[in-house]
């Protein structure tokens, strides 16, 4: 969908208006309004041909443990591999961990009050390898912050997307994706 | 003792059995474990 150019003068219709307006790099797909005491939440049929990449954030809500959040694609439950480089709010030392040919991309996210999630979801529809980039950001002073990054070690294209608590359950705020509007 | 819930979309339930001996079986805990490692 391109962008496009209006001249002096030239006549704004309501069409281009309702489709240039929201032409934006970064546009709406859909959100879902976290429940009561739930242990995942499912977003399904949000990943089409429309967009090849995508934006998930998740800030919000409270939490009845202080863990991770993770991600899943659609149904899959294994070949995921996840990198993290990680430092405390303190005086520590940089570390890392990693997920190897896992159930999910583990430590997406940060589960605690307020629950923490802020990644990219690249390729999820093609029948290509889809790929996360994520920004982990603790909820207190006892947490981390990481950046990480992985792969889905297979071809598959999907529509639904999973995010997973770690222990506990997670109340309230809203997941929210958006997709990178191509040309 | 009621089953922790699950959301899909804008639906919340209760887990199915199957679906919590999942849950179970992936290492989730009902009590406050740090999982990030910290140094």
């Amino acid at each position: 969908m391109a962008v496009k150019t209006f001249t002096t003068g030239e006549v704004l219709t309501a069409a281009d208006t309702n489709t240039y307006l929201n032409n934006g790099g970064l546009v709406y797909v859909t959100s879902v309004t976290v429940g009561s005491a739930v242990t995942s939440v499912t977003i399904s049929s949000c990943f089409s041909s429309t967009y090849d990449n995508y934006r998930i954030i998740y800030k919000g809500g409270t939490s009845t443990a202080s863990n991770d959040l993770a991600v899943q694609m659609g149904t899959t439950t294994t070949g995921y591999y996840f990198g993290s480089i990680y430092k405390d709010y303190g005086g520590g030392g940089v570390a890392s961990i990693a997920v190897t040919n896992g159930a999910n991309w583990t430590y997406a996210g940060c589960q605690d009050t307020p629950n923490s999630l802020d990644c990219d979801i690249f390729l999820p529809y093609a029948s290509d390898k889809t790929n996360i980039s994520c920004a982990y950001v603790g909820s207190t002073t006892t947490r981390v912050v990481a950046r990480g990054g992985g792969i889905l070690n297979n071809t598959t294209s999907y529509t639904d997307v999973k995010i997973l608590v770690g222990a506990g359950t997670i109340t309230g705020g809203t997941i929210t994706v958006y997709g990178y509007r191509k040309a | 003792m009621p089953r922790p819930n699950i959301q899909i979309d804008d639906e919340v339930r209760e887990m199915t059995e199957e679906e919590y001996a999942e849950l179970i079986a992936s290492g989730w805990t009902e009590t406050t474990t740090e999982e990030t490692p910290t140094e």
